[in-house]
C-alpha cells in the first residue's frame, strides 16, 4: 500500500516535470519565435522609414539644387551634395531590405532607376557652369514631369509594406496569444496534477491515520486484556498463598497430631504392634523393645510370629502359629484377650493377653493392631 | 644631525617634485590634437587612438565634420569618430572597415572595425582603460554587439567607404537581420 502510494506520488511528480520541461521548451521556442516575428515587424517599419527617407532626400536635394541654381551660394551646394548623399543610402538600403521580397525589390529597383535619374539632374544643375545653364536644365527637366511618379511609387510600396507590418503584426499577435495559452495550459494542468498528488498524499495519511488508530485501539484492548490477567494472576496467587498457609498451618496441627499420638502411643506400658494384612511387624511402640530385649530394627518387617506365639504353641513350631490371628483379620473381626506368650529378653516365654484391632481403609482391611497386656 | 635633516629635506623635495609631475600630466590640459599628430604618432594602435578621444563630448551633426574641427572642438559624433580613426589607422597599415548598424526606429550608429586586432571602435566607448570592443568580422555579430550596447535590436548592418575628399559616403554591403545569415553578402565573402 505505501510503496504504492509513493510510486503515485513519483510518477505524479514525474509528469508534472514533464510538462513544466515541455512548457518551458515551447515557451523558449514560442519566444524565439515571437522574436523573429518582431524582427519582422521591425523590418518592415525600417522599409518604410528608408522609403520615406528616399522621398525626404529626394525632396530636399531638389529644393536645395533649385536654390544653388537661383542663389549659387556653395552652401545650398554643400547641402544639396549631402542629400544626395542620404538618398543614395535610403536607395541601397531600401533596395538591400527588400532583397528576399521579390515584388517589392523589383518596386524599390524601379524606384532607385528613377530616383537616380532626379538626382543625376539634381547634380547636373551642380555641375552647371552658370546661373543660366543651372536655369536651362531645370527648365528642360520640368518639361520631363514632376517628382509625382515617384512619390505615388514610393506610396504604392509604402502601403503594401503598411499592409505586410498588419499581417506581420497579427502573426507577432498570434504567436503572443499562442506563448501565452502555452503557459496557461501547462500551468493549469501542472495545477491539476498537484492538486492530484495533494490529494494521493491526503488519501494516503488518512489510510495512515485510521492503520494508527486501528493499532491504537488493539493495543488498547490487548492491554486490557493484560490487566485482566494480571488481576486473575495476583488472585490466584494470593488465594495459593492463602491455601499454602493454611496448608502449613494444618501440616503443623497434623505434626503436633501425630507426635502427641506417637507420644500417647509410646507412653502406653502394654505393648503395641501394627501389622500388615500378612502379619508382619511394620510398628512398635517402645513397651515392646524394652520386653523383647530386641531393637525395633530386629523386629519391624519381621512376622509377628517372631515375637508373639499363641499360649500352648511353642514360638515357631507351626507352620502357621498366628493362624486365628490371620483369619481374624482377613474376616476384619477383633480379637480380645487371646493368651500368648511373648519372649522376653532373657528368652523366657512371658504370659500375655492378645486383642486384635483391623485396621480398615475404606471398607478394606489393611492390617491391624496388636496390643499385648503382660499377665503378672 | 644638520646633514641628515638636509638630505631629509632633499628627499622632501624630490617627491614633491614628482607628485607636480604627476599631477601635471593627469589634469592640466595638453592641447588640442591635430590629424597630422596623430598620423605622425608612431606605433599606433586602435587603443592607443582611443585614448585621444576621451574627454571629447557628443554632438550629432547631420554631417561628417572636418577631422581637424572635430579633434579641435573635441565635440563631434559617432561618425566623425569611426571615419576619423579608419582614416588614421589606415595610414598606419591596420585594415579597417567602416560599418553603420541601422537601429530600430531609424537611428545609425557607425563604428570603425579593425582586422588586424578583431576589435572595433565606438564613440560610445572612450574611456582610458576600455575603449575598444571584440568582434567578429561579420557585420552581423557586430551589429549584434552594437545594438546590444544600446538595449535595442538592429534592423541592418551596412560596410560604407568614405572619403574626406570626396565628402560622399557609399554604402559598399549590407547585411539585413531577417535574412538567413547564410546569405549575408559577407558570408559569401568568407566563404
Amino acid at each position: 500500500m505505501r510503496d504504492r502510494a509513493i510510486r503515485r506520488v513519483l510518477l505524479f511528480f514525474v509528469a508534472i516535470g514533464a510538462i513544466l520541461a515541455a512548457v518551458a521548451l515551447a515557451s523558449l521556442w514560442n519566444i524565439d519565435r515571437e522574436g523573429e516575428s518582431s524582427d519582422w515587424v521591425n523590418h518592415t517599419h525600417a522599409v518604410i522609414l528608408e522609403l520615406k527617407g528616399v522621398m525626404g532626400a529626394l525632396d530636399a536635394a531638389d529644393g536645395e539644387a533649385a536654390s544653388y541654381a537661383v542663389a549659387a551660394d556653395p552652401r545650398f551646394r554643400a547641402a544639396c551634395r549631402g542629400s544626395l548623399s542620404d538618398l543614395g543610402e535610403h536607395l541601397a538600403l531600401a533596395a538591400a531590405l527588400t532583397r528576399n521580397e521579390p515584388s517589392q525589390h523589383s518596386q524599390v529597383l524601379r524606384l532607385q532607376s528613377l530616383a537616380e535619374a532626379r538626382a543625376d539632374v539634381d547634380r547636373d544643375i551642380l555641375r552647371a557652369a552658370d546661373r543660366d545653364a543651372a536655369a536651362a536644365i531645370i527648365r528642360a527637366n520640368a518639361e520631363r514631369g514632376s517628382t509625382a511618379g515617384i512619390r505615388s511609387l514610393a506610396d504604392a510600396l509604402v502601403g503594401q509594406e503598411i499592409a505586410l507590418l498588419e499581417a506581420r503584426d497579427r502573426a507577432s499577435f498570434v504567436q503572443e496569444r499562442r506563448v501565452r495559452l502555452t503557459v496557461w495550459a501547462g500551468a493549469a494542468i501542472d495545477m491539476a496534477l498537484l492538486l492530484g498528488v495533494a490529494r494521493l498524499i491526503a488519501a494516503y495519511a488518512r489510510t495512515r491515520r485510521a492503520a494508527a488508530r486501528a493499532l491504537e485501539e488493539a493495543n488498547a484492548v490487548l492491554e486490557t486484556r493484560v490487566r485482566e490477567r494480571t488481576a486473575d494472576l495476583a488472585a490466584a496467587n494470593r488465594r495459593l498463598t492463602e491455601d499454602n498457609i493454611e496448608r502449613k498451618w494444618a501440616n503443623l496441627a497434623l505434626q503436633h497430631q501425630l507426635h502427641y499420638n506417637e507420644l500417647i502411643v509410646n507412653s502406653i506400658a502394654d505393648l503395641v504392634l501394627v501389622v500388615t494384612k500378612a502379619m508382619n511387624v511394620s510398628r512398635i511402640n517402645p513397651a515392646v523393645v524394652r520386653l523383647v530385649g530386641r531393637e525395633a530394627e530386629e523386629i519391624i518387617n519381621k512376622p509377628l510370629s517372631g515375637v508373639v506365639a499363641i499360649d500352648g504353641d511353642p514360638v515357631g513350631a507351626n507352620a502357621d502359629p498366628l493362624g486365628p490371628l490371620s483369619r481374624a483379620l482377613a474376616e476384619g473381626h477383633e480379637l480380645r484377650d487371646t493368651p500368648v506368650l511373648v519372649g522376653d529378653r532373657g528368652g523366657r516365654p512371658v504370659r500375655a493377653l492378645l486383642s486384635l484391632y483391623p485396621v480398615r481403609d475404606q471398607d478394606k482391611v489393611v492390617g491391624g493392631v496388636v496390643i499385648l497386656r503382660v499377665v503378672q | 644631525m644638520i646633514a641628515t635633516n638636509s638630505l631629509r629635506g632633499g628627499h622632501k623635495r624630490r617627491m614633491l617634485c614628482w607628485a607636480g609631475m604627476v599631477c601635471a600630466l593627469l589634469f592640466v590640459p595638453l592641447g588640442a590634437i591635430t590629424v597630422n599628430d596623430l598620423l605622425a604618432e608612431t606605433r599606433m594602435t586602435p587603443r592607443r587612438f582611443a585614448n585621444h578621444f576621451e574627454d571629447f563630448t557628443f554632438q550629432a551633426f547631420p554631417y561628417v565634420q572636418d577631422p581637424d574641427v572635430f579633434l579641435k572642438t573635441a565635440n563631434g559624433c559617432c561618425q566623425d569618430y569611426a571615419i576619423l580613426g579608419s582614416f588614421v589607422l589606415n595610414h598606419d597599415k591596420f585594415e579597417t572597415h567602416l560599418v553603420r548598424v541601422l537601429l530600430v526606429g531609424g537611428e545609425a550608429h557607425d563604428v570603425c572595425y579593425v582586422t588586424q586586432t578583431g576589435t572595433y571602435l565606438d564613440y560610445n566607448l572612450r574611456g582610458f582603460f576600455v575603449n575598444t570592443k571584440h568582434s567578429g568580422r561579420r557585420l552581423r555579430e557586430i551589429a549584434a554587439k552594437v545594438a546590444a550596447s544600446f538595449d535595442e535590436n538592429w534592423t541592418s548592418a551596412s560596410e560604407f567607404t568614405y572619403t574626406y575628399a570626396d565628402d560622399m559616403k557609399r554604402l559598399t554591403v549590407t547585411v539585413v537581420k531577417t535574412d538567413p545569415p547564410s546569405e549575408d553578402p559577407d558570408a559569401k565573402e568568407g566563404s
